[in-house]
């Protein structure tokens, strides 16, 4: 039997990496695509502020727990486990820091508004970087 | 109301009165079984079933069956063994059943019983459970069958006459209107009465002399004179009360009721009887056991001659019982083991029980071995004398008794021409209803009787065949003739109106919108079929195409007409093409042809092998038939339905699809935003300009990609045939499908095979197949699963893509377990606008448009429930059937 993942070509899964100090409050990012993750990340960080990103769903609801960031920028339409799902399991965890959502889909936007997801946010991609960053700034501080 | 069910009414109301009336007419023929009524050669029994014939004709068939069984037991009673009885039951049974369900013509119904059930049954029975001898058991099934057949056709003459005998009596005009209809059915009981009956009496006639002319070859038997017989006669009778002697002449034998007292000593005085003794001799006391014999040629008159013996079974046994009980020593051990034809070796010798130790060897020395033919016909072996009534009775003691009665050489007197009239009469009497049947068509309907109801719904009126039945008989009787008539008009209307149908069908061939043709084609060396020209070419090709019938004939014509592209395909079927016409008779296929304006035309191209078509055997070249059909305007609109449905599936994913092309301008703004950032601070090396202005080429290309895909996806053009990797599309269309996928929450599995199945076609197409079933899987799962507990929503959010080979087919199975295909519309799922959806959500084009895409790439499309969901399998000829290379070395790795 072959999963999807066999085919050529596609891309290896990328691990969350500690560059930040512990006592250093900082936001995940948690989006499937790792190119999108890496752009976000890269933005943020060169305008000061501590961000880091998995691509796993399923691996974030683990950093999440242990490595407690202030704030997560979560994808809705994600790979195995959604967006909601996850935001859904932290929170029952206690994690009680800043969440935003994100997606591509309008649809997923305009439903995760209309069902008052418990969120700070749900921002609809492209992802206007400047208003992310004074946006997680607020959040950090 | 069915057909079965109107002809399963009986003229007399079900229920309770029918079982009565079986009952009444099953009485009546049991008691004129027991009437010693021998009113021609032997037609016991005639009343008895003739009775339950007429019950057959008027009864449903539970009550039938009642009368059978009753007029039946009479046999039991005076044969003491069942299978008479049984096999006459039967026999009613079947009939009854025949007539209500199947045919109204109880002669059918006889026919099919006796050849199905009565001769194999009554033979056995015969042959085995009495131990009978072959030739014998034949006459009796023979003269059985036509026993039978003949009392049907006596009830079914009789129900006919009373027919007649009730229109009459209510002076109904349907008498004089049916009189064409009542002329026919008068003739054919006319002709069964005074044909076959006379020869059935001349069988019947054959087979009783069989009975009667006992054992003349045997030497045993003791000629006495007239006063001894006598004398010999009343000793016996004195001695035995129920000898066969007493029980003849007191007329207690069934169908020997004509030697009375007095009759008898005619017999003897006529010298026409002789007496056999097993052992012992005339006179001798307790030691034999006397069977009369009479030799009814010699009787003096015709009333002796039709006398004749009638073995009872019980009575013979009773009286072998009775022998056996004075003492009597009877018959020598060694008879059992005698050859068949073997006769009793008894004679007025006083040594002959000391001379027939040695019983074979004795008996041919004395000439008393009659002869056996092995491997010679019944009619050889009468006409031989050979054939014989063998009445065995089994024995526990180590005294088997036998008797043998048979013809006798001295057959002489029984004609052969006789014989061959009975042949003649058998094969007349199945042969002589049948015929006239065919000659008038009334038979059939003459017997029948078709309740009013019937008539109302042929007659279009069918709240009339829900109203309540006449109560009178009489009524419905009358609504047959009147049923029958217009049966009678609207067959002549109809063959007014097919009279010229020849010419009709002709002059709509030529001027009707499809080309018809002849064209011989060889039946060997079929490579020459290439350069096979038509013959003949209908005047329709003009209005279909522009042409003259001329031009259509003339060499090269189609060649130069029809498309490029069809041209080659067409070359590639042809031998298959006239392997299928000869083989199955038709073969279809499409192609364009250009029309005198220059246009391309669709034309259905249909080759036929009429059913009696001749292969000439000089040329060894067989005439088909083609047949060019426009179906252009088809064509076209089947393209706008495919072209329809593809774009319906677009639109159920253009959602999915415009996320998948958002990812990439995503990734290639914040690629830009970032790069733009460090340009305006200065802030940057050529390496990191580079490798962002990599990512967002790469990000143009994938977004390219899915862009190009769907642009070859949704065009409506036509493509070319081509070898298609299965795995291939399957990879390149999970791009495409894995946002949706996610998008919906749906888990999407691709189980693929080690090697690389292809197959042939066109790519879209298939792709459009591939995406119809997913797509109806995605909106299926999401349709189902609202309101579901987490873990069932997980596992019905599943789709399953599957690639298999099968021989030389390739199966894709799509399976989802959203709860499958609803059984109301399984059957009809493939057929145009049929959807489970809610209204406004569902075309109903796309799967009836993905089973003809399948079905014109020559494979199949079914779907079955299975695992809690629906498996759509999609079954293609292999293209490359031969096992193909490993997985490795197919991706060049």
């Amino acid at each position: 039997m072959t999963a999807r993942s066999s085919f050529p070509g596609s891309e290896p899964q990328v691990k969350f990496r500690r560059h930040i100090p512990y006592d250093v409050p900082f936001l995940l990012v948690v989006d499937d695509e790792e190119f999108l993750c890496r752009e976000i990340v890269e933005y943020l960080r060169y305008h000061g502020l501590a961000a880091n990103y998995e691509t796993d769903p399923n691996e974030a609801v683990a950093i999440i727990d242990r490595e407690r960031p202030r704030a997560i920028l979560i994808d809705i339409n994600m790979d195995g486990l959604s967006g909601r799902r996850v935001v859904e399991i932290v929170q029952n965890m206690g994690f009680n820091g800043g969440i935003l959502l994100m997606s591509g889909d309008p649809n997923a936007v305009y439903q995760a508004n209309f069902e008052g997801a418990n969120v700070l946010h749900v921002l609809e991609k492209p992802i206007p970087l400047p208003a992310l960053e004074r946006f997680v700034r607020g959040v950090l501080r | 109301m069915t057909g079965n069910e109107l002809r399963s009414q009986a003229w007399i109301r079900p229920g309770m009165l029918q079982y009565a009336a079986g009952a009444g007419l099953g009485a009546a023929g049991y008691a004129l079984n027991l009437v010693p009524a021998d009113i021609a050669f032997g037609l016991s029994f005639v009343f008895g079933g003739y009775f339950a014939f007429l019950a057959v004709r008027l009864l449903d068939i539970g009550p039938a069956t009642l009368a059978g069984a009753i007029s039946g037991a009479a046999m039991y009673q005076l044969w003491g063994h069942p299978f008479a009885s049984v096999v006459f039951a039967l026999n009613i049974a079947f009939s009854a059943w025949m007539f209500r369900r199947v045919t109204r013509v109880p002669q059918i119904a006889e026919v099919v019983y006796w050849a199905l059930f009565g001769v194999p049954l009554l033979w056995a029975g015969y042959r085995f459970g009495l131990g009978m001898n072959a030739a014998s058991v034949n006459l009796v099934v023979v003269k059985q069958a036509m026993n039978t057949f003949l009392l049907s056709a006596f009830a079914s003459a009789t129900v006919y006459a009373l027919i007649r005998v009730l229109q009459w009596s209510r002076r109904s005009s349907h008498l004089v209107r049916g009189r064409q209809f009542s002329l026919r059915g008068f003739i054919t009981i006319l002709i069964v009465a005074f044909t076959a009956i006379p020869l059935i009496l001349s069988v019947v006639r054959a087979t009783n002399q069989d009975q009667a002319q006992v054992e003349l070859r045997a030497a045993t038997l003791v000629d006495l004179g007239a006063a001894e017989m006598r004398s010999e006669f009343a000793r016996v009778r004195a001695a035995h009360p129920l000898s066969f002697a007493r029980a003849y002449r007191d007329g207690l034998v069934q169908g020997a009721p004509n030697l009375a007292a007095g009759t008898a000593d005619a017999v003897f005085d006529a010298g026409a009887a002789r007496y056999r003794w097993v052992d012992g001799k005339p006179g001798g006391e307790g030691r034999h056991f006397v069977i009369a014999t009479f030799n009814l040629n010699d009787a003096p008159d015709a009333t002796l001659r039709a006398a004749r013996l009638w073995l009872p079974w019980t009575l013979v046994e009773r009286e072998i019982e009775h022998v056996r009980s004075l003492g009597s020593v009877g018959v020598e051990p060694g008879y059992g083991r005698w050859p068949r034809h073997d006769v009793i070796p008894v004679s007025g010798d006083a040594d002959a029980a000391a001379q027939t130790k040695a019983p074979a060897a004795d008996a041919e020395r004395r000439g008393i071995v009659l002869p056996d033919l092995p491997g010679k016909s019944l009619m050889q072996r009468w006409r031989a004398g050979a054939v014989f009534r063998e009445v065995r009775f089994p024995e526990a003691t180590d005294t088997p008794f036998v008797v043998h009665a048979g013809l006798a050489p001295q057959i002489g007197t029984l004609e052969t021409s006789l014989f061959d009239t009975m042949l003649v009469a058998t094969l007349l009497l199945f042969a002589t209803p049948m015929l006239a049947w065919g000659l008038t068509s009334g038979l059939v309907k003459s017997f029948r009787s078709l309740p009013p109801r019937m008539a109302a719904v042929i007659d279009g009126r069918p709240e009339d065949a829900t109203a309540e039945r006449p109560a009178s008989v009489f009524v419905e009787v009358s609504s047959i003739e009147d049923t029958m008539m217009r049966f009678s008009e609207a067959i002549a209307r109809e063959r007014a109106a097919t009279a010229n149908y020849r010419n009709r069908l002709e002059d709509a061939m030529h001027a009707s919108a499809t080309i018809f043709y002849t064209m011989r084609l060889r039946t060997v060396d079929p490579a020459f079929n290439r350069l096979a020209r038509p013959d003949f070419v209908s005047r329709s090709v003009f209005e279909v195409l522009g042409y003259t019938v001329g031009e259509a004939l003339e060499p090269d014509w189609f060649e130069s007409h029809i498309h490029p592209d069809d041209m080659a395909v067409l070359y590639e079927e042809l031998d298959r093409r006239d392997e299928l016409l000869l083989r199955e008779g038709r073969w279809r296929s499409a192609l364009r042809l250009k029309n005198a304006e220059g246009q391309w035309r669709w034309m259905s191209s249909e080759m036929f092998l009429p059913p009696d078509a001749v292969v000439d055997a000089d040329e060894n070249t067989v005439e088909v038939i083609g047949v060019l059909t426009d179906i252009t305007e088809r064509k076209q609109a089947e393209e706008q339905m495919v072209h329809a449905a593809r774009m319906a599936d677009l639109g159920v994913m253009a959602t999915g699809i415009a996320h998948e092309l958002n990812q990439p301008l995503d990734i290639i703004k914040l690629a830009a935003t970032n790069m733009a950032e460090r340009v305006k601070d200065d802030d940057f090396t050529k390496e990191y300009v580079g490798a962002k202005l990599d990512l967002i080429v790469g990000q143009v290309m994938r977004a390219a990609r899915i862009t190009n895909h769907m642009r070859l996806f949704g065009r409506a053009d036509k493509q070319p045939s081509t070898d298609i990797d299965v795995v291939g599309l399957l990879a390149e269309m999970s791009e495409l499908l894995d946002s949706q996928m996610i998008g919906r929450h749906i888990s999407f599995r691709l189980d693929l095979p080690e090697d690389r199945p292809v197959v042939s076609g066109q790519t879209n197409r298939l792709e459009q197949v591939l995406l119809n079933l997913i797509v109806n899987a995605m909106q299926q799962i999401e349709e189902m699963r609202e309101g579901l507990p987490e873990d069932a929503l997980r596992m019905a959010s599943r789709i399953t893509l599957r690639v298999r080979r099968a021989g030389g087919w390739v199966r894709i199975e799509c399976a989802d377990a959203a709860g499958g295909v609803d059984p109301r519309i399984a059957d009809r799922l493939f057929e145009p606008f049929v959807t489970s959806r809610p209204e406004g959500k569902g075309t109903g084009l796309g799967l009836s448009v993905a089973y003809g895409i399948v079905k014109d790439m020559g494979g199949r499309l079914s779907v079955e429930n299975l695992e809690g969901g629906a498996t759509f399998t999609i079954e293609l000829p292999a293209a490359d059937p031969v096992t193909p290379p490993a997985r490795e070395a197919a991706y060049g790795e």
